[in-house]
């Protein structure tokens, strides 16, 4: 894997980079973050350029974000058309725009770098459910400047070990993420649990 | 406990999608923590077992070799001119040069251990 990432990069320089990050923000199976490390790696090394590299993955992921947006918003104007029909429907798509217009700015920041596997779902949702362009781009922005910096500033630090810091990080994501999913999802069965008896 | 067996009977999928979640933590944490101990335990990966996709920069700096000698050794096992612009990993220069790549990484880590012990003395 490394090798031919690795190999990617001598050939088609910051373009993949660009490619991988715009791609991996739209549910595209890419590995973009060992992508990044290798890169800050090469920039390490003097095969690259640390501003190019940096520039190119950034402008990627807030591209491939903005797509997700954009597809979640014409989504959204079929889930509209869909929920007109039903009142349940529409109370749960009322109750959804509420809760994004109260968490979404955050929900995006985060999702871009500590739960990465969220972020082009969350791009979509946000997009869907009306979150308001400027808020999303202000948070996506913000986000993925830290997920940029952190991948490609960890390959330039640790230069010829990326991989085995790679190795670490994904894991240590994979890690948060579903920590978070578990407590999320823990606690709303805790609250229906308690909710059924109280019921009862 | 009794709680919990509410919770499975009421809502199967999603109490088992937590169960899995839960695995999931435990599998990353696990990973996490030995890879995180590995690193530690051998922090900086020195004279890396070259390979055909580095390029001659990146072995320089995991060997320790100053850039000029790297390229002066380059050019002596090579014969092709130092590079210039884009990167290009060992296996584009062997196959430039036609050498056979193998070979080309057997003659440069001989070469780099020539000069580390010759460096040291």
């Amino acid at each position: 894997m490394t090798e031919y990432l690795f190999g990617l990069v001598t050939d088609y320089g910051v373009w993949v980079i660009f490619a991988s990050t715009f791609l991996s923000c739209l549910l595209v199976p890419m590995p973009s973050s060992l992508m990044m490390l290798a890169s800050g790696a090469m920039a390490a090394v003097g095969d690259m350029v640390l501003w190019q590299v940096a520039a190119s993955a950034f402008a990627g992921a807030v591209l491939g974000d903005q797509s997700g947006y954009q597809i979640g918003r014409r989504a959204g104007a079929g889930l509209n058309r869909l929920a007109k029909g039903s009142q349940s429907r529409q109370q749960l798509l009322a109750r959804a725009h509420t809760t994004v217009d109260k968490h979404g700015g955050i929900g995006v920041f985060l999702s871009t770098w500590l739960f990465a596997p969220l972020g082009p779902w969350v791009n979509m949702v946000a997009g869907a459910t009306r979150l308001s362009w400027a808020r999303f781009t202000l948070w996506d922005t913000l986000g993925e400047t830290i997920w940029v910096t952190i991948y490609v500033g960890l390959g330039f630090a640790f230069s010829t070990s990326f991989s085995a810091v790679g190795e670490i990080l994904s894991n240590a994501i994979g890690f948060v993420t579903s920590l978070a999913a578990a407590i999320a999802l823990g606690a709303w069965l805790l609250h229906r649990a308690k909710r059924a008896k109280s019921h009862r | 406990m009794k709680r919990a067996l509410t919770v499975w009977k009421r809502h199967p999928f999603l109490t088992a999608l937590f169960v899995g979640l839960l695995v999931l933590v435990v599998f990353f944490g696990w990973r996490t923590f030995h890879k995180a101990r590995d690193f530690w335990d051998h922090p900086v990966a020195t004279n890396q077992p070259i390979q055909g996709w580095m390029t001659p920069r990146y072995v320089a700096e995991s060997w320790h070799i100053d850039k000029p000698d790297m390229f002066r050794i380059m050019h002596e096992l090579t014969d092709m001119p130092p590079p210039d612009g884009k990167p290009q990993p060992l296996d584009g220069i062997a196959t430039a040069a036609g050498i056979p790549p193998q070979e080309l990484i057997e003659k440069l880590t001989a070469a780099l251990q020539d000069y580390q012990s010759g460096k040291h003395d």
